[in-house]
C-alpha cells in the first residue's frame, strides 16, 4: 500500500501544473482572501477573525479540489487498463483503495499545514495556540475529504465526468459552508444547510481553536471533530461497497 | 503448467466462453486465435486470475486460480492490449513500481530492471518520460513490466497492436529469446501471421468455443479443404451455381467462389473451362494456400479480421 502511495506521490510531484494547484494556489488564494477579510470591520488593526476566515476557508476549499482530482485520477486509472493491471498484481483488492484513500489523507493534511505556516509566517496565524487540537482537526478534515474524493470516484463514470460536477459541488458547498464568507453572515436558512458540508465542520473546528480558546475538552470542538469523522467514514464505506461492486463489473 | 478444465463464462444471456478446456505444456507457446468478440481477451482474464468463471477449473504453474490467486499471481506475467503505464513517470520507474508490487528488493530489482531493459533495447531512454516514447516503446516498456518479476508463465493479450513493422519485429524477437528461456507463453492474436511464426500450438476459439486445436500442420489436417482457387465473376445465376455445385465442392460468397482442391495446379485449367461452359463471366482468379487464415474460413466460414 506504501508504494501506491508513494506512485501517487511521484505522480503528482512529476506533475508542474498539479504541484501549482496543490501548493501554491492555496497560499495565492488565501493571501488574497486575507487581504482582504484581514481588514474587514477594524479600522487599521488586524482582524484575526477575518485572516483565520480566509486561511482557513481557503486551505479547505482546495483541499477538496484536491481530493476530488485525486478521485478523478482514480477513473482515469481504470480507463487506461492500471486498476485492471494492478488487478493481476498479487496485492489484497482492497489495498488499491485504501491506498487512494491514504494519499489523499497525506495530501489534505499536507496540504492544509502548508497554508497554516504560511498563516504563520505571513499573517501571524498562531499555529502553536493548541498543537494536539489542530493536529486533531487537520486530521478529521483529511479523513471527511478524502471521503469525499473517494466518493466521487465511486459514483462517477469517467475522470472528466467528476472533473466537471467535482467543480460545481465544491464551489456550492464552500459557498454554503463558510469557505468564502462567514457563515454568520448567511440567512438562518441558509446557515442550516452550511451544516451539510464538510467545509461548515471543519472552519467551526478550526474557529474553536484559533479564535474561541477551545480544545480537546471542549464538546463544539468535539462536534465538530466527531460531524467530520463520521462524514469520513460515511462517505469511506459508501465508496468501498461501490468499488467492490465496480470490481465485480470488471472481474 | 495451465490446465483449464469446462471454463463457462455468461455476461448477462450471453455465453462468452462456453466450456472451454486447455492443457498448455511447460515451455510451450500457445496462440490463441479469433476475430474480435470470439473470447480471447475473456479467456486470458480468467487464465490470469482476473475473472472469475462460474464453472470450471483452472490450475496455473500447480496453483488454483480460485483457491491460490496470489500464489497462482505471483507465478505469472499479463501483457493487456492497453498500455497501462504512468505517462508522466520514466520507463524507469514506472518499472520499478510494478516490480515494487511484486516484492523484489531494491538491489535485485535495479539489476532486473536493468537487464529488461537492455533486452527490450530501452536502456538508452529509461530515464525519459513515458510520454515522451512511440508507441512501439511504450509496448516494450508494458512488456517490460510483465517480466520484471520472472514469471514462469505468461499471458499476452494482442500485444503489438497498433504498432510499427519494426517494433512488431522486436516484440516478436523478444518472444522468441523468452520461448528459448524455456518460458510459457499464451499469445493472443487476430493476426495469423504472428500465430504462425510464434506459436507451438494454436486454439482457434470462435464463439466461445475451441473450434480446432493443434500445430500448424494438424490444423492443415482438420480443414484439409482449405486449399483451393477462388474466383469472382461478374455475375452468378442459380443455375450456373447449381451446375458448379454438382462438379466440385465449393462454397460461395456473394460474386466469388471458392473451389476446393488440393491439387490447384492440375485443377485450374478443368475449372476455369467448366466455368466458360456455364457462361460465367471470370473477372478474377485467386489460388489459395493453405494457411490459417483460410483454415479458419474453411472452419468458421468467417474471415479473421473482417468479422
Amino acid at each position: 500500500m506504501i508504494k501506491l502511495v508513494y506512485k501517487d506521490f511521484k505522480l503528482l510531484m512529476s506533475n508542474k501544473r498539479d504541484v501549482l494547484l496543490t501548493f501554491l494556489l492555496p497560499i495565492a488564494l488565501s493571501t488574497l482572501f486575507a487581504l482582504v477579510f484581514g481588514r474587514m470591520g477594524t479600522e487599521g488593526q488586524v482582524n484575526m477573525g477575518g485572516i483565520v476566515q480566509a486561511i482557513v476557508g481557503t486551505a479547505i476549499m482546495m483541499a477538496l479540489f484536491s481530493v476530488a482530482e485525486i478521485g478523478a485520477s482514480f477513473l482515469g486509472e481504470k480507463e487506461e487498463g492500471m486498476l485492471k493491471k494492478l488487478l493481476w498484481a498479487p496485492l489484497p483488492k482492497s489495498h488499491i483503495l485504501y491506498g487512494k484513500i491514504l494519499f489523499a489523507n497525506i495530501m489534505v493534511g499536507l496540504q492544509l499545514l502548508i497554508v497554516f505556516i504560511y498563516g504563520k509566517i505571513a499573517f501571524g496565524l498562531d499555529i502553536f495556540i493548541n498543537v494536539p487540537a489542530i493536529i486533531l482537526m487537520v486530521t478529521a478534515v483529511s479523513y471527511a475529504s478524502s471521503g469525499f474524493g473517494v466518493f466521487l470516484a465511486a459514483i462517477g463514470r469517467s475522470r472528466k465526468q467528476v472533473q466537471a460536477y467535482a467543480t460545481l459541488i465544491i464551489l456550492v458547498m464552500s459557498g454554503i459552508g463558510g469557505s468564502m464568507m462567514p457563515v454568520n453572515m448567511m440567512p438562518d436558512f441558509m446557515q442550516k444547510v452550511s451544516m451539510f458540508s464538510v467545509n461548515y465542520w471543519g472552519m467551526q473546528g478550526f474557529y474553536d481553536v484559533f479564535l474561541r480558546d477551545r480544545g480537546l475538552t471542549d464538546h463544539h470542538f468535539l462536534q465538530a471533530l466527531l460531524v467530520l469523522i463520521l462524514i469520513g467514514t460515511l462517505l469511506n464505506t459508501i465508496a468501498f461497497i461501490l468499488f467492490k461492486k465496480n470490481l465485480n463489473a470488471i472481474t | 503448467m495451465i490446465r483449464a478444465e469446462k471454463i463457462i463464462k455468461t455476461y448477462g444471456k450471453t455465453r462468452v466462453l462456453n466450456e472451454i478446456s486447455l492443457h498448455i505444456a511447460e515451455g510451450e507457446c500457445y496462440g490463441l486465435l479469433g476475430p474480435n468478440g470470439a473470447g480471447k481477451t475473456t479467456s486470458i482474464g480468467v487464465l490470469s486470475t482476473l475473472i472469475s468463471p462460474e464453472k470450471g477449473t483452472v490450475m496455473i504453474n500447480g496453483y488454483d486460480i480460485l483457491k491460490s490467486p496470489t500464489a497462482c499471481k505471483k507465478s505469472i506475467g499479463v501483457v493487456s492490449q492497453e498500455i497501462a503505464l504512468y505517462q508522466e513517470l520514466s520507463g524507469y520507474e514506472n518499472l520499478r513500481f510494478w516490480g515494487g508490487l511484486y516484492g523484489i528488493k531494491n538491489i535485485e530489482l535495479n539489476k532486473r530492471i536493468k537487464e529488461t531493459l537492455e533486452l527490450l533495447g530501452l536502456d538508452n531512454r529509461q530515464n525519459d518520460k513515458v510520454k515522451t516514447y512511440s508507441g512501439g516503446m511504450k509496448r516494450r516498456i508494458n512488456i517490460a513490466s510483465a517480466l520484471l518479476h520472472k514469471p514462469k508463465v505468461l499471458f499476452m493479450d494482442e500485444p503489438t497492436v497498433g504498432i510499427d513493422p519494426q517494433s512488431r519485429n522486436l516484440i516478436f524477437e523478444i518472444i522468441e529469446k523468452l520461448r528459448k528461456e524455456g518460458m510459457t507463453i499464451v499469445y493472443t492474436t487476430h493476426y495469423m501471421e504472428e500465430a504462425e511464426r510464434l506459436c507451438d500450438r494454436i486454439g482457434i476459439i470462435d464463439n466461445g468455443e475451441i473450434i480446432a486445436e493443434g500445430n500448424l500442420q494438424e490444423l492443415k489436417a482438420y480443414a484439409s479443404e482449405s486449399e483451393g482457387v477462388a474466383i469472382t465473376f461478374t455475375s452468378i445465376s442459380e443455375q450456373q451455381y447449381q451446375s458448379l455445385v454438382k462438379f466440385m465442392k465449393i462454397k460461395r460468397s456473394e460474386n466469388t467462389i471458392y473451389f476446393y482442391t488440393p491439387e490447384v495446379q492440375k485443377e485450374l485449367a478443368k475449372i476455369i473451362l467448366k466455368c466458360t461452359e456455364v457462361s460465367l463471366d471470370i473477372t478474377q482468379i485467386e489460388i489459395i494456400k493453405s494457411n490459417l487464415e483460410t483454415i479458419f474460413l474453411s472452419l468458421t466460414g468467417k474471415k479473421l479480421r473482417d468479422s
